[in-house]
């Protein structure tokens, strides 16, 4: 080979590029403030001892040598290295001869330290020189290298000129040939020292030398021409990495397996989860002998001490795969496709339908739910009553039943769940504990917590029929044919809904009541079907009720006398209130247009009887409540009575939603302003409708002191009583024309009874019935999704112990994003569903390492009782330690196994590994088994060895200065590459 | 025209005819008009503003005072950062009724940590005042609140009342969050300090 060191090199033929190029890397160096750049101290005190725990940094820029690009790059280990302040160079400057003599770079420092060997993750130089900030050169044109002698020659000649020009101690590179092939020479320059760095990569190794005796040899015949130099003093650090890639000696059935077979027991409410393939592809064993004097070991081509049992230091690394198949998230992933198909329900089961037809689905659907579906074009498509037979997925009646009954009939323990909500139920976690750990318990405290953070998500409470309706369809998309089947299964449940609904049946598994705006959706859709059930069956209750007493419509008014009614707090008692509120309200006026309007037209809605009641009004009242208080009527002196009220609708979010949306868009225009509060007088108009007919002769006066008493300024009287200044409306009230007084003058009186129904149950009930089926499959999804996410969260959660050190957080933070997520209106679900994968994988992971390393060792039989004792305590006291390596290789690129071979975890990792050997072996000699490896087979042959030399050593002459030497050798399977760094004194020699 | 980094959804509640509209409208528009009717229902102004150098959009939504008019307004408190409670220090009672305006609050309102601002309205009608600045700041103290007094009619403290009240909210944590922000946490990916092909484990 040839001497590394360079003439210097001055060729004036091309003196402007040279110059040019030259000068744009100086200007660089001066740029980026390298000229003064000094190291912070040894480096252990910087990172954590290796180069590979900083933070590495770098910054690029581009330069160009004539028309060929190139870019410079400064890598550097935050931290370690500063500029030097103006006063210490100055010092410097008055010491300098000294400084020469008393420290080396501190380049040269690294390439002599011990504490920057076989960093876990860093750039291939820092690797091989354990160095801490340097320059590299890399082309920046395409699949343009620098490949020739003569430009790797240039290139560093003007680089070498670059860095004593500018001072600058930094070593700096230059990448040769492809990228890939990690080759680079380079130069370092600093207190008269230069320092070459060479590589040589073969793809086959020189006999010998792959072991540390060929290499010593090889290292001091380049430093001194004689291999027989013997008071040469090499440190020598060594690494050798084993590996385990096959994992086909475990046994096949430790692998988690959830099977889809539409044929086997379709498990509700049981979402999949875990990793359905090998999550881990590699575990690496690094041994290493860091230090070492050269005579220490032995290891010749004949005979070698470095066997991994003899190592001082041992070290774990596990490789992934990345983007394993895991269950959960291909479940949801898949499921996650359908919120893009904006398909109908009709297009979906059309197409099912017309290439095959099941003609006893219609009979299924008689039996279980008597759907009467109005939409037409699907009735018709669905209810096929004479084609041909053809059994298939869901249209099978067994399978159908078994969705149906499970989304509709609630089992006997869901209930009580249900009914116990908000009290924590340990359940069967907590029997299973009896005689568990306190540990365990912690753990299932844990899982309790989060599934109490769960529970305020917006989704639905857990086993209500909307959960189970989101895990049914989902299962049905998955188990009997897609989309198809999900198209179909909803159809179905949207029928057996309209059979409750056309029946009066309660829909059960749900809370009672208005619709809960901190559930979903669909919650809030089922609550809302109920609130129509409900009315309605109160009324025909009343109405068969008054059919069977035949009470005459005078004595009704003086009903309320007897009983007044709770209209005021409807939650008393079950019908009773609302039977009042209710009574008799007339079905024909149910149009969406608002109240004013309606009247302002004079569309009669009450018999020409009410009409005279507007005449002689204080002989009729009807719908009174209770008397407010001691108020009297200003015309009429009589006593001011409470009407009767209409309760306003219950809503749904997107209701509220789009009324807000409608008066958002009439607020923004000044001129409509007046048509908001119109959009939203029924409830207001209908309460004047019901104060005019409870107390006749009633003027807008007397109805605002009820209603807005803030409004009515009350007479003041003086100490007789005699009133000094009238009563008067605020000033707002009696502006002519407002909206107030338009409405009580249209307003007539009329009890509830007659009134136009604030809340037209018939009529909410059917737009919520035919808003789900004519639903696009995306639009169902969306329905569907907030429970199938917190069933899947709460899989993950009850493995959350299971996971890497960072879990809990990890998982908490997921929980709280989701909370965010589900209030939008469009969640994006996509992200939640990534987030959770990750989680899985996580889990899989550490599983997949638990499995590997905590294998139990069988216990000789003859062991007496002590000794079986002491094993026992031993086994338990290891258990304790591979968690913890497991916990540790889930977070950190490199693991340090203490006490090395010796350790617990240095015994199961030992075992690990003996058992592919076994399983290696037993492939030719069956006479292995169980029997204990010698030492020697306990590992397969290393996949690497590393080498790295190193000494102190004058050079070009014996009157040099001494420098820093250093050979970096790694030997792999395809590879044997040496990386050289040689120092030479260029002021003594 | 840089975009707003955020919209606040913001209640204004408070007893019927204390003022509410009347300070929605000399905030969003500068004005102040005496033949305002009592709202009906809700009404709904949005306004931008900068805080901090960052705009911010306003949703303001107006609710009607009167006790029938609860239920429906209420529907509406999903959601808000901010709320407005007004009183008027013409009139005691409509000072007594905030306890029930944050029970209501408390009940409807999502945010648990909503920012509430409590506005005495309308002293510029020096010779009526019924309610002394010193009771409104106690009460607000009590109930961990902003305090204002104010007036619609001569603009007295109002835009400065709404800023105050963005700011909050702006510092409040948890609140609300910028438009596209994603915050990571990752749980299986270490990060590669070096970016690029060169970083290597083994070699
Ligand atoms: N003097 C004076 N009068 C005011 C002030 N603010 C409002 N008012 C008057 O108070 C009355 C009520 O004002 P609104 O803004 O309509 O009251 P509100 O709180 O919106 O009432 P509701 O919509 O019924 O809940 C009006 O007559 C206003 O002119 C003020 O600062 N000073
Ligand atoms: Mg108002």
């Amino acid at each position: 080979s040839q001497d590394p060191s360079l003439p210097e090199f001055k060729d004036f033929t091309t003196a402007t590029e040279w110059e040019k190029f030259i000068a744009s890397l100086e200007q660089l160096i001066e740029e980026w403030r390298l000229p003064n750049i000094v190291s912070t101290g040894p480096l252990a005190n910087v990172s954590t001892g290796a180069l590979g725990g900083g933070e590495w940094k770098s910054r690029s820029e581009t330069v160009s040598f004539a028309s060929f690009r190139m870019m410079v790059t400064r890598h550097y280990l935050e931290g370690s290295t500063k500029e030097r302040s103006e006063e210490d160079q100055a010092k410097e400057a008055l010491e300098e001869t000294e400084e020469y003599q008393e420290s080396l770079p501190f380049a040269m420092d690294d390439l002599l330290s011990f504490t920057n060997d076989f960093p876990a993750k860093a750039h291939f130089l820092v690797r091989w020189y354990g160095i801490r900030d340097f320059l590299l050169i890399t082309p920046d044109m395409g699949d343009d290298t620098i490949s020739t002698v003569d430009r790797q020659k240039m290139l560093l000649g003007s680089v070498c000129t670059a860095l004593r020009n500018t001072n600058c101690q930094l070593p700096f590179f230059i990448q040769m040939h492809h990228p890939q092939e990690k080759i680079a020479c380079g130069v370092m320059c600093a207190q008269g020292f230069h320092c070459y760095f060479n590589m040589v990569k073969l793809v086959h190794t020189p006999k010998g030398y792959d072991t540390l005796n060929g290499l010593l040899t090889l290292f001091k015949n380049k430093l001194c021409n004689s291999s027989f130099y013997t008071h040469l003093p090499v440190d020598v650090s060594i690494r050798f990495t084993y590996m385990l890639d096959d994992w086909s000696f475990f046994d096949l059935n430790s692998i988690p397996s959830h099977s889809l077979d539409v044929d086997q027991v379709i498990k509700f409410g049981d979402l999949p989860m875990g990793a359905g393939v090998e999550p881990i592809s590699e575990f690496r064993l690094m041994v290493s002998w860091p230090h070492l004097a050269e005579d220490v070991v032995n290891d010749s081509i004949a005979h070698s001490d470095l066997v991994p049992a003899n190592a001082p230091e041992w070290c774990v690394t596990i490789k992934y795969v990345s983007g394993p198949y895991c269950y959960l998230e291909n479940y949801l992933g898949e499921f996650e496709t359908v919120l893009s198909k904006n398909e109908s329900l009709d297009l979906v089961l059309g197409s099912m339908l017309s290439d095959d037809i099941d003609p006893e689905l219609a009979n299924v659907m008689d039996r279980l739910a008597e759907p009467k579906v109005r939409v037409p074009d699907l009735a018709a498509s669905i209810m096929p009553s004479d084609t041909r037979e053809k059994r298939r997925r869901l249209t099978d009646d067994e399978i159908l039943i078994k969705f149906m009954n499970y989304i509709f009939i609630p089992s006997i323990d869901q209930e009580t769940v249900l009914s116990s909500s908000g009290h924590i139920d340990f359940g069967d976690i907590s029997t299973a504990l009896g005689s568990q750990s306190a540990e365990k318990l912690e753990e299932a405290d844990e899982v309790e917590k989060f599934k109490e953070k769960l529970r305020a998500l917006k989704t639905s409470s857990k086993n209500s029929i909307v959960w189970r309706l989101s895990l049914a369809l989902i299962e049905a998309y998955h188990t009997c044919g897609g989309i198809e089947g999900l198209a179909l299964l909803w159809v179905k449940v949207v029928g057996e809904l309209r059979h409750h609904f056309e029946r009066g049946y309660i829909i059960s598994s749900i809370e009672p009541g208005a619709p809960n705006l901190g559930m979903c959706l669909l919650h809030q859709k089922i609550q809302m079907l109920n609130c129509c059930i409900e009315t309605r069956n109160a009324r025909e209750l009343r109405e068969s009720r008054k059919q069977k007493k035949k009470v005459p419509i005078d004595r009704m008014a003086n009903c309320h006398f007897k009983m007044p009614p709770q209209s005021e707090n409807p939650t008393e008692g079950e019908n009773s209130s609302s039977d009042e509120d209710f009574f008799e309200c007339s079905d024909s006026t149910s149009t969406s247009e608002p109240v004013g309007d309606d009247k302002s037209e004079g569309t009669p809605i009450q018999s020409p009887d009410d009409f005279k009641t507007l005449d002689d009004a204080p002989l009729s009242a009807e719908g009174r409540s209770k008397p407010f208080g001691a108020l009297k009527l200003l015309s009429t002196d009589e006593q001011m009575w409470v009407p009767v009220c209409q309760q306003p609708s219950p809503m749904t979010e997107d209701m509220l939603q789009e009324q807000a949306d409608a008066i958002l868009k009439l607020a923004s225009d000044p001129e409509c302003s007046k048509m908001t509060a119109r959009l939203q007088s029924a409830s207001l108009f209908s309460d004047m409708e019901s104060f005019k007919a409870a107390n006749p002769g009633c003027q807008l006066a007397d109805f605002v002191r009820w209603f807005s008493p803030r409004d009515w300024t009350e007479p003041i009287r003086d100490e007789k009583g005699e009133i000094v200044k009238a009563g008067e409306l605020s000033q707002r009230m009696t502006i002519p024309g407002n909206m107030w007084q338009d409405l009580w003058e249209q307003a007539r009186p009329a009890p509830t009874t007659r009134q136009k129904r604030l809340f037209d149950d018939t009529k909410e009930g059917e737009k919520i019935l035919h808003e789900l089926i004519t639903m696009s499959l995306s639009d169902i999804a969306n329905l569907l999704f907030p429970c199938i996410i917190q069933c899947g969260l709460e899989k993950i959660c009850e493995s959350v112990h299971k996971g890497p050190r960072d879990m809990i957080p990890f998982m908490e933070h997921l929980i709280e994003k989701t909370k965010q997520e589900l209030r939008m209106r469009r969640p994006n679900y996509k992200d939640l569903i990534r987030r959770m994968y990750e989680a899985e994988i996580g889990i899989a992971r550490a599983e997949s390492l638990r499995q590997k390393l905590f294998r139990k060792e069988e216990p000789e039989e003859t062991e007496s009782s002590l000794k079986r004792y002491l094993a026992m305590k031993a086994q338990e006291s290891s258990t304790v330690s591979v968690e913890e390596l497991v916990l540790d290789l889930l977070d950190k690129p490199e693991v340090e196994i203490r006490g090395g071979a010796k350790s617990a975890v240095g015994r199961a990792i030992t075992k690990l590994f003996e058992n592919a050997q076994k399983a290696k072996l037993e492939d030719t000699t069956l006479s292995t088994k169980s029997r204990r490896l010698p030492a020697s087979q306990q590992f397969p042959t290393p996949i690497g060895k590393e080498f790295i030399l190193r000494t102190k050593y004058p050079r070009p002459s014996n009157n040099s200065r001494t420098g820093a030497h250093r050979i970096y050798a790694v030997i792999t399977g395809n590879e044997f590459r040496l990386a050289g760094a040689f120092t030479e004194d260029m002021l003594f020699y | 025209m840089e975009e707003a980094i955020t919209t606040l959804k913001v209640l204004i509640i408070g007893e019927a005819d204390v003022g509410k509209s009347c300070l929605l409208l000399r905030f969003v528009e500068d004005t102040f008009d005496t033949q305002l009717t009592s709202t009906i229902g809700f009404d709904h102004k949005s306004k931008v503003i900068t805080v901090f150098d960052n705009k911010v959009k306003l949703s303001l939504w107006d609710t009607a005072g009167s006790e029938r008019f609860r239920t429906l307004t209420a529907s509406y408190y999903r959601g808000a950062q901010g709320a407005v409670l007004v009183y008027d220090v013409t009139c005691r009672e409509s000072f007594e009724k905030l306890d029930s305006w944050l029970i209501e609050l408390e009940t409807y309102a999502t945010h648990k940590n909503i920012v509430k601002m409590l506005v005495g309205n309308k002293v510029d009608k020096h010779e009526q005042r019924q309610v002394t600045k010193q009771e409104g700041i106690s009460y607000a103290r009590r109930h961990q609140m902003l305090f204002v007094e104010a007036s619609a009619r001569t603009s007295e403290n109002v835009t400065g009342c709404f800023e105050e009240l963005v700011a909050k909210i702006l510092h409040t944590p948890g609140l609300w969050t910028k438009k596209n922000d994603r915050e990571n946490i990752t749980l299986t990916d270490a990060p590669d300090n070096l970016g690029d092909g060169s970083v290597c484990g083994y070699c």
